[in-house]
């Protein structure tokens, strides 16, 4: 009995082991690339672990590319639409969460319904808006479509539905007016929560593709998905160098990731387990 | 200058006396100020594009000239367009190997992971959600140099195995696709393996112990007991992936630009090259209305069969 419990452990690891061996490879093989050459990259014979590293690629990413303008657009424009979306979402979940209003459940039921529609459905009336506001290639042409998340409205509803309305009663007899509930004993209590969503938002900013091809078009304004994408269409093809570029731009995610874990898994999944 | 303290004195004494706060919050009041910028926005930015593009559907447009009524023009022309058809096949057969592998190794994965028999469950769960953090542009550079046709790492491998290791993975119009499935199904796993996890863990301990005491073996536990108590997270699992697989662009788009000659096409790049390379507006804004139908058909037929 013991000696086939044993075997079955053993078993057990290989299996999940050899499962994440394949889910690590392809970052692994990233990070390895970024400090080799183009004949090193597409080597004749498999060459698994690095004998050499160069820097080289990292000193090009910034020498002959925009690649620091490329993050740092990435960076305003995820931020913005993080703080934006958490404080639009903040407030109407609240809302949602705990008044009676007029057609409140018809609003609701609209958010939802809409969450359904594919987003690449508003994407052509999206850029004729942006075109008409002279807003292509400026940061608010991603930050206004993406601030507005029907889905974070929905997480911060579930969260604020949660906190007792003795607290907020209390808190009235206290002299609060509701915008100061808000600020004074809502946001404390979901700070938390706040993280889960804001990581969410963040995320959907951090990697989209489609929106930033269409509404930054110029060399300066580009994100880095598509500033890196864009070398790949270059008359010699630079992959360490790529990779570089990919590596630096996934890093701060890892790390974030790896201090937040919980917040993370919490941000990326709770709100559809709830649902 | 006044000081900070003189600022906030101020500030005080008028908030008070005049009693604004009050009178702008009060619990009448209130909701409506505290939904009106969100739902401002969704307005602006949601609804009446979806609107926008469901009446653009119907007409003919270069975004520049006069807007042509077609009525069902565009539809019509949809289901004669080679190029659509050929789109709409492949994100359709993609989508359903996509959740089908998907949901399997998302199910065994959350059973192994689960288990008490694992050592080091929490660096593996580790593992398996980094993928999730590297953005599908970057991923599919990734699998740009794995899946090179010559000395591509892949390639390697199975040439170091003795497989035959000249694979064209995304230049054969019959691979093409799959790589690219492979390739979303790399990033996707440990996401989903997620909600399993979280299913699993809200089963009641006991419930599985009944089943233990009154004789089941494994087997059979997993499928009378655990799996349909797992049904709302597979419906999810599904329903969410779904949506995702059936807009595929980011992938076929880096990797291949949609080719070779359409092979690795999708509906999403379809409208991108015709809204924006093409201009032609209507007829894009009709292929996302038969893309948005699609998917909520599949999501019907879903909540149909799940429901027993």
């Amino acid at each position: 009995m013991n000696s086939r419990y044993m075997t079955n452990k053993i078993i057990l690891f290989f299996i999940v082991g050899t499962m994440a061996l394949i889910a690590l490879f392809p970052f692994y093989w990233m990070i390895v690339s970024s400090f080799r050459t183009n004949p090193e990259i597409f080597s004749t014979k498999l060459n698994l672990i690095p004998k050499s590293f160069i820097f080289k690629n990292y000193i090009d990413l910034f020498k002959t590319t925009n690649f620091s303008r490329w993050i740092l657009n990435s960076i305003i424009v995820s931020v913005a639409t993080t703080a934006l979306g958490l404080f639009f979402s903040t407030f109407a979940g609240y809302a949602f969460a705990k008044y009676n209003f007029f057609a409140k459940n018809i609003l609701f039921v609209i958010v939802l319904l809409m969450m359904a529609v594919p987003r690449i459905v508003t994407i052509i009336p999206i850029f004729k808006l942006m075109a008409n506001l002279g807003l292509i290639n400026t940061y608010w042409a991603l930050i206004l479509p993406f601030a507005i998340n029907p889905f974070a409205v929905f997480l911060m509803r579930q969260y604020i539905k949660n906190i007792p309305d003795d607290l907020l009663d209390s808190a009235r007899i206290d002299g609060c007016n509701e915008l100061q509930i808000v600020i004074r004993i809502i946001m404390p209590i979901i700070k938390p929560s706040l993280g889960a969503a804001g990581i969410f938002i963040l995320m959907m900013s951090w990697n989209d593709y489609l929106f930033p091809l269409i509404l930054m078009t110029s060399k300066d304004m580009m994100l880095f998905p598509v500033g890196l994408a864009s070398l790949k269409t270059l008359y010699v093809v630079e992959y360490g160098m790529i990779m570089a570029g990919s590596f630096l731009s996934t890093l701060p995610l890892i790390i974030a990731f790896l201090l937040l874990q919980k917040q993370f898994i919490a941000g990326l999944t709770e709100g559809a387990i709830k649902a | 200058m006044p000081s900070i303290e003189g600022i906030q004195y101020t500030y005080q004494i008028i908030y008070h006396k005049t009693k604004v706060g009050e009178k702008l919050f009060d619990k009448k009041k209130s909701p409506y100020f505290f939904i009106a910028p969100f739902f401002i926005m969704f307005v602006v930015f949601w609804i009446w594009p979806i609107a926008q593009s469901f009446i653009w559907s119907f007409s003919k447009w270069d975004g520049i000239s006069e807007k042509k009524f077609v009525g069902f023009g565009n539809y019509i022309s949809l289901f004669n367009d080679n190029d659509f058809l050929i789109s709409l096949k492949n994100v359709i057969l993609a989508a359903i190997v996509y959740v089908v592998i998907l949901l399997a190794i998302a199910l065994l994965l959350g059973f192994l992971l689960n288990s008490a028999m694992l050592k080091g469950r929490a660096f593996f769960r580790t593992s398996f959600f980094i993928p999730v953090t590297v953005s599908l542009p970057v991923v599919s550079l990734i699998f740009c140099i794995i899946y090179a046709p010559h000395n591509g790492v892949l390639n390697n491998i199975l040439s170091f195995l003795g497989m035959p290791g000249s694979i064209k993975w995304l230049t054969n119009p019959k691979i093409a696709l799959w790589s690219i499935v492979g390739l979303r199904l790399w990033r996707a796993v440990g996401y989903y393996t997620i909600f399993v996890i979280a299913g699993l863990q809200a089963i009641p301990k006991s419930t599985i112990e009944a089943g233990h005491i009154d004789g089941a073996n494994t087997w059979q536990v997993v499928r009378y007991i655990v799996l349909p108590q797992l049904k709302p997270i597979i419906v999810y699992v599904i329903i969410a992936s779904s949506i995702w697989a059936f807009q595929l662009f980011e992938e076929p788009w880096i990797l291949n630009q949609g080719g070779p000659v359409n092979a690795t096409s999708t509906v999403a790049i379809f409208i991108y090259r015709n809204a924006f390379q093409f201009f032609k507006l209507g007829y894009a804004s009709a292929s996302a209305y038969v893309l948005t139908m699609v998917i909520m058909i599949f999501a019907i037929i879903n909540f149909r069969i799940m429901k027993d």
